[in-house]
């Protein structure tokens, strides 16, 4: 990494800051994109971007940019200056003096192998031709395929300085079959490794089966009735709701009375199958070993038995309740998870199904863009997946939309499964719960 | 011309050394500002700089693309050469010049950003909030935000051209949070334009903002609305959400080129009701979607995708148009978020045209259903065209009344099953600003209709079928 901090910590001193923070990061990617067997395009980029943020007179200023020379400190500090003449308030508690040993988050291993644009093309064009030849309906495969490896940056002048990097092969394969009619059914599914092309592909053949079956299941689906069912959510539905639910457990928020879980603290939030942790330096993409303040990031229980045991909080926040800060801070004083898991049950998918007996299972929602409020937390969602009837999965449903609170969704979980599944940030397992509102016919 | 005219062809040619035919620099200086207010002091006041090159090189219907945010000349050539190691081939086209494309201003800024201090612009703000709190006790948090950006962008490729525009956006936005102590309920307004602090002088701040507050606090003893198949009444304005997600991006290149959109091969045929006449124009003065060249520096156009039902043309990029055939040419539509994009056909100012009825007729014909006039978004499925967008207000209409307002419901659907349903349009077009987010990042596009009837879609609420 290229950059001379001092410079900026002189620069912050001639303008008389109080303290001067900054962010800087590279980031390298190289991506490959086949579509149908045919390489459309490729992609290779280098960017490196500094953030700084400073109090000066009691108040913070910031400013961010990707122009980097030997002008960039001066331009930084006037622009600090200029939006700190009327920025937040703000006080030097809430910047991190650095000084705690950083636990190394699970992104970067001495084992990873990078491979040219020419390795990755010929990984992609493998992986299209295997989902091509998976099933004959398939008309048409996406394959993209990158590799990520960056490394950043956090010092300010009261003393901190973390470093960190990653690197990472992601993917994702999207397949659309068509039956006799013509009729098109799609699926998507993503794909990592923080290792090498081997294990890569082991994961894409994964994504394969995941995909082609979402897409091939779905031929002739139609819409369910509409009632109350018992439920089963799969694992990445589950992640891409409980993303949500989560920034109710902000401790901005609660402090602010915009959370239905202030004052919740230690009583009972949710079902007593559920417990999440706070899970940072897990190998997954979100991991990391401290947060945007510079805070080491660390382990602790979010929801215990059902009890909400933590919020989280940034330093601001933490100093509001003259508490120790646990490492999520996400900028401006907010507060956020770095990465989460869902503690598994013992139950397989299967035996999820027997306890259903009859009711649905939903393995695939979307609309998550619009069709969830996360202050309310009522969310109105399209889906598909399949009935369970006597204990089994029998016909394939689509065109349904799942709708309710997340509030009721999480307190009214009755198992947990024990397969699980990192959707970005959030490690699940299959749950079931005992009463879904599904619009359907 | 940020990067000089001997090193722009000195790097085009880079990128041609190995058999591309078409070569092209992309330069892009974007400084961001957002004022915002909350919990009823300043929240934060932040600044960004978004700036760098990227470079793409076709070969017939393959595309390399790369970037960086190294401006020096070292770096761009480098750039260009390690992209030219994605073709295997001899040089065919060599550029020696590049002549500067002219071009009008449909963005005229009457009131630059500069023009307002930062204490007046905070001030806008506070007045706006403390009308929302006014409003009720039940008014727990108001966001008031000011968002400016000034963006210049180059373009310079090897067909000889030279292109800039200079892009200029401002957007005033009012969330507001009210609560019962049981719950919580929101309301948000955003008007946008491709213009100055003109937009701060046109707006009505402390109404919008007072309409936010009504509506929040009047959605919490909202009932949850009905569900199931039934007659939906889409409003003004951003009601073209639907037209966006269920028929915008299915007609974008993208999707085009790679058969994978329903409306693939259907130029011609009809796909929509008779009525149904749609527009992507990307050369409305100071639309949020407008800009005075595209990003690879070709023409907006006011293209015509829907002509009384009939499907009469797609949105295409350079690319796009390459890979369904290239006697088609660019509709001027190709966008990206920043230089870190390879570009992609994208929609601009896209709406439904104006049909023969009147709002009130609308209403009454219908017996029973829902009628939808705040809407937070959407999202389509492009290989499948179900679409789903959500209605943040909407009432229940009971024979031909508006009867009570209800909580959100989804709205999901097949555009194509969809646009044969609309049997009445009204007279009463309006657009409003939005962002869509899609291969090429996130762009600003306007979205936009009359008030009009889907005879049957399916409505989802909370409440399930009742």
């Amino acid at each position: 990494m290229s950059i001379n901090i001092n410079k900026y910590f002189e620069a912050s001193k001639a303008s008389k800051m109080d303290v001067f923070q900054m962010s800087y990061g590279t980031t390298t990617e190289t991506t490959v994109s086949v579509f149908n067997n045919d390489v459309e395009n490729q992609q290779i980029g280098v960017a490196s971007d500094i953030s700084g943020k400073a109090l000066y007179q009691g108040k913070i200023g910031s400013f961010s940019t990707d122009a980097i020379d030997s002008k960039t400190p001066e331009i930084m500090m006037q622009a600090i200056l200029e939006s700190a003449k009327y920025g937040k308030d703000d006080k030097i508690d809430n910047f991190y003096k650095g000084g705690k040993k950083y636990r190394k988050a699970k992104i970067c291993f001495p084992d990873f192998k990078p491979s040219s644009l020419k390795d990755l093309r010929a990984f992609a064009l493998d992986i299209s031709a295997i989902a091509q030849k998976k099933d004959k309906r398939i008309s048409k495969v996406q394959v993209d395929v990158t590799m990520i490896t960056s490394q950043s940056l956090k010092a300010n002048t009261l003393g901190l300085k973390a470093k960190e990097s990653s690197k990472l092969y992601a993917g994702y394969v999207s397949i659309v079959a068509e039956n006799e009619k013509g009729e098109p059914r799609s699926g998507g599914w993503s794909f990592k490794s923080f290792h090498n092309l081997e294990e890569l592909k082991t994961n894409a053949l994964k994504a394969i089966d995941h995909a082609s079956k979402d897409a091939l299941d779905f031929f002739g689906s139609v819409a369910c009735k509409g009632k109350t069912y018992k439920t089963v959510l799969s694992p990445d539905s589950v992640a891409s709701l409980f993303s949500f639910y989560v920034g109710q457990l902000s401790a901005k928020n609660v402090q602010k009375h915009l959370s239905i879980f202030e004052g919740k603290l230690n009583q009972l939030i949710a079902s007593k199958s559920l417990t999440v942790l706070h899970t940072p330096h897990v190998s997954s993409a979100s991991a990391t070993s401290y947060d945007s303040e510079g805070v080491p990031t660390c382990d602790f229980p979010v929801i215990k038995r059902g009890v909400l045991t933590n919020y989280f909080y940034s330093l601001e926040t933490a100093n509001e309740e003259h508490i120790e800060c646990n490492g999520c801070g996400c900028g401006n004083g907010n507060a956020a998870p770095i990465t989460l898991t869902i503690k598994p049950g013992h139950f397989t998918q299967e035996e999820l199904f027997a306890k259903v007996n009859n009711g649905i299972f939903i393995n695939n929602i979307s609309g998550l863009n619009s069709g969830i409020n996360d202050t309310t937390l009522d969310f109105s969602l399209p889906c598909q997946g399949y009935l369970i009837e006597n204990g089994k999965l029998s016909t394939p449903v689509s065109m349904i939309i799942c709708a309710g609170n997340l509030k009721d969704v999480f307190a009214d979980i009755t198992a947990v499964g024990n397969d699980t599944y990192d959707g970005s940030g959030i490690i699940t397992p299959s749950v079931v719960i005992k009463k879904l509102a599904v619009s359907g016919k | 011309m940020i990067i000089s005219r001997k090193n722009s062809l000195a790097i085009l040619n880079a990128g041609l050394a190995t058999g591309a035919d078409y070569a092209e620099i992309y330069y892009q200086d974007n400084r961001g500002h957002n004022y915002t207010r909350r919990y009823k002091k300043v929240y934060s006041i932040s600044s960004n700089r978004t700036c760098g090159v990227g470079i793409r090189l076709l070969q017939g219907t393959k595309c390399v693309y790369g970037y960086t945010s190294d401006l020096s000349t070292k770096s761009l050539m480098k750039l260009a050469a390690d992209l030219a190691q994605g073709f295997e081939g001899k040089q065919v086209k060599e550029v020696t010049s590049l002549t500067e494309k002219k071009h009008g201003n449909l963005n005229q800024i009457k009131i630059p950003h500069s023009s307002w201090t930062t204490e007046q612009k905070l001030a806008y703000l506070e007045d706006g909030e403390k009308e929302a709190y006014k409003y009720s006790d039940q008014i727990k948090d108001v966001m008031a935000r000011l968002f400016e950006e000034d963006e210049h962008v180059e373009i310079y490729n090897s067909d000889g051209v030279f292109a800039s525009d200079d892009r200029v956006r401002t957007r005033i936005m009012s969330l507001v949070v009210a609560s019962d102590g049981k719950q919580f309920q929101t309301a948000f307004e955003g008007p946008g334009l491709s213009a100055g602090l003109e937009l701060l002088e046109s707006t009505d701040y402390k109404a919008q903002m007072l309409q936010c507050a009504q509506n929040a606090v009047a959605m919490l003893s909202a009932p949850e609305g009905p569900s199931g198949e039934m007659p939906v009444v889409l409003g003004n304005a951003f009601g073209g959400v639907l037209f966006h997600e269920s028929c915008g991006h299915p007609l974008e290149g993208s999707a085009i080129s790679h058969k994978t959109s329903p409306f693939t091969g259907k130029l011609g045929k009809t796909i929509a009701s008779p009525i149904v006449n749609a527009f992507d124009n990307g050369v409305i003065e100071n639309g949020w979607g407008t800009e005075n060249i595209d990003d690879e520096g070709n023409t907006p156009s006011a293209n015509q995708l829907i002509k009384d039902g009939v499907l009469v043309n797609y949105m295409l990029d350079r690319y796009t148009s390459r890979r369904i055939d290239s006697t088609l040419g660019s509709t001027g539509a190709c966008r990206r978020e920043n230089y870190r994009y390879t570009p992609t056909t994208r929609m601009t100012n896209t709406y439904i045209g104006n049909g023969t009825s009147t709002k009130d007729d609308i209403i009454k014909s219908v017996k029973k259903g829902i009628y939808c006039v705040g809407f937070t978004g959407g999202q389509v499925d492009p290989s499948t065209d179900q679409f789903i967008f959500t209605s943040s207000t909407a009432y229940t209409i009971e024979d031909g009344k508006i009867g009570h307002l209800i909580k959100p419901v989804s709205l999901i659907g097949y555009g194509y099953e969809i646009l044969p349903n609309i049997t009445m349009i009204a007279d009463d077009l309006q657009r409003a600003p939005g962002v869509c987010g899609a291969a090429s990042g996130s762009c600003y596009v306007e979205v936009g209709q009359p008030t009009l009837l889907i005879s049957k879609m399916l409505v989802g609420s909370a409440g399930g079928n009742n």
